[in-house]
C-alpha cells in the first residue's frame, strides 16, 4: 500500500531519509515545473525547487497536517520563487524581458501541445498561444502566481489562498484582474 | 440580486463551480440580464481553457542528476563548517562588526590606550620653548635677551623687528 504524502512527511520529520527520497521523487517534477513557470529560468528553477526540498527536510516538523501536504509544499516553492523574483527584479528588468528567456533552449511554447480547439481564429494558432503566454509574463507576481496555480496545478481558490497566504476573496480578485488584463491584451474586451 | 453591481471577481469562481449554490444562482441570474458580464464570462472561460491546453513546460532535466545534486546540497547544509556557516549569516556578522567598531571608537574617545610618549619626553612637551623648536633658529638673539622667564615675549619673538635686536 502506498503511503500518503502526509505520512511520509511525518516520517521525514522523524529523520527518515527514505521517506524524504520518496517525497522528492513524487514532487520533483511538479516543484521544478512550478518554479520554472514563475521564474522562466531553468537554472533558477532547478536551484529553487531543490532549495524547497531542503526546506521541507528541515521544516517537516512544522507541517501540522491542517492543509494537504501538496498545498504546504507548493507554498514553500511559491514563496521561494516570489522572493527570488522580487530580489532579482531590477536585474531581470535590465537584462531582458521575462518572456524572452529560455527561448533559445528549445522550450518555446510552440513545442507544447496545441489547444484542443482554437478560440482565436483571427490569429494563427501558434501566434495566439504565444501572445497569450507573453501577456501572462507581463502580469504582476501575485496575479501570475495565482493564475499559474489555477491553470497549471488546477488548485481551487481555497487552496491557492493557503499557498499564497491570503484570503480566498483576494485570490478571486487576483484571478479576475489577471484574466481581465489577458482579455484586454488579446483584444477581446 | 446584484442590481447594477456586476459580479466581477465572482465570475471566475462561478465558472469553476466554487461558489455556494445560492451565490452560484445569483451570478447565473445576473448573467441572464447582463450581456457585458456574459461576454466577459465566456472570454474568461476561453482564456482559461487555452492556457490549460498550452501550459509551456520547462527544459528537460536528468532527474537522477537532480536528486544527486539535491543530496549533496542537503549534506552540505546539514554538516557545515562552523566558521563558514557564521560567515553566511550577514546579520550576526554585521552586528559583530558594528559592536567591534563601537568598542574601538569608545576606546579611542576615552583614551584608554596608553599615551605614546611617556616619562621625561612627555614632560618636555609641556615646556613652551621646547614645543616651539623653531625659535632655536633665533638662538643668537635669545642669548642677548634676558627674557627666558617671560614666555609671552618668547612666544612672539618672531614678531620682533631685527633692527631692534641691538
Amino acid at each position: 500500500m502506498e503511503l500518503s504524502d502526509e505520512v511520509l512527511c511525518q516520517r521525514v520529520a522523524a529523520g527518515d531519509e527514505g521517506a524524504f527520497d520518496l517525497l522528492v521523487e513524487r514532487y520533483q517534477q511538479r516543484a521544478y515545473r512550478l518554479a520554472w513557470s514563475i521564474l522562466r529560468d531553468a537554472e533558477d528553477a532547478r536551484d529553487l525547487s531543490q532549495e524547497a526540498f531542503i526546506r521541507l527536510f528541515e521544516a517537516a516538523k512544522s507541517f501540522r497536517g491542517r492543509a494537504r501536504f501538496s498545498t504546504w509544499f507548493y507554498r514553500l516553492v511559491v514563496n521561494l520563487c516570489l522572493d527570488h523574483r522580487r530580489k532579482h527584479r531590477w536585474w531581470r528588468g535590465a537584462r531582458a524581458p521575462a518572456h524572452g528567456e529560455d527561448e533559445a533552449d528549445g522550450s518555446s511554447i510552440e513545442q507544447q501541445p496545441a489547444p484542443a480547439e482554437d478560440p482565436l481564429e483571427h490569429l494563427g494558432k501558434d501566434e495566439a498561444v504565444k501572445s497569450l503566454w507573453t501577456a501572462v509574463d507581463r502580469l504582476s507576481r501575485q496575479q501570475r502566481a495565482t493564475l499559474l496555480l489555477q491553470v497549471q496545478e488546477e488548485l481551487p481558490a481555497a487552496e491557492i489562498a493557503v499557498v499564497l497566504k491570503c484570503s480566498e476573496a483576494t485570490v478571486r480578485v487576483h484571478l479576475h484582474r489577471a484574466l481581465a488584463a489577458l482579455r484586454k491584451e488579446m483584444g477581446l474586451a | 440580486m446584484f442590481g447594477p453591481k456586476h459580479p466581477e471577481a465572482e465570475l471566475i469562481a462561478y465558472l469553476q463551480g466554487e461558489l455556494a449554490p445560492r451565490d452560484q444562482q445569483r451570478v447565473l441570474d445576473h448573467l441572464a440580464t447582463c450581456a457585458a458580464c456574459t461576454k466577459a464570462a465566456l472570454d474568461f472561460q476561453t482564456i482559461l481553457r487555452d492556457l490549460r491546453h498550452s501550459v509551456p513546460g520547462p527544459p528537460e532535466i536528468h532527474w537522477g542528476a537532480y536528486r544527486a545534486e539535491l543530496r549533496e546540497k542537503l549534506r552540505a547544509r546539514r554538516a557545515p563548517a562552523w566558521g563558514w556557516q557564521w560567515l553566511r549569516r550577514p546579520v550576526p556578522l554585521a552586528l559583530s562588526a558594528a559592536a567591534a567598531g563601537l568598542l574601538l571608537f569608545f576606546a579611542f574617545q576615552s583614551g584608554t590606550y596608553p599615551p605614546a610618549v611617556t616619562g621625561d619626553l612627555a614632560l618636555l612637551e609641556q615646556v613652551p620653548v621646547v614645543s616651539r623648536l623653531d625659535l632655536l633658529r633665533q638662538y643668537s638673539m635669545l642669548e642677548r635677551l634676558d627674557l627666558w622667564e617671560d614666555l609671552d615675549v618668547v612666544r612672539h619673538l618672531e614678531q620682533l623687528s631685527p633692527r631692534r635686536e641691538g
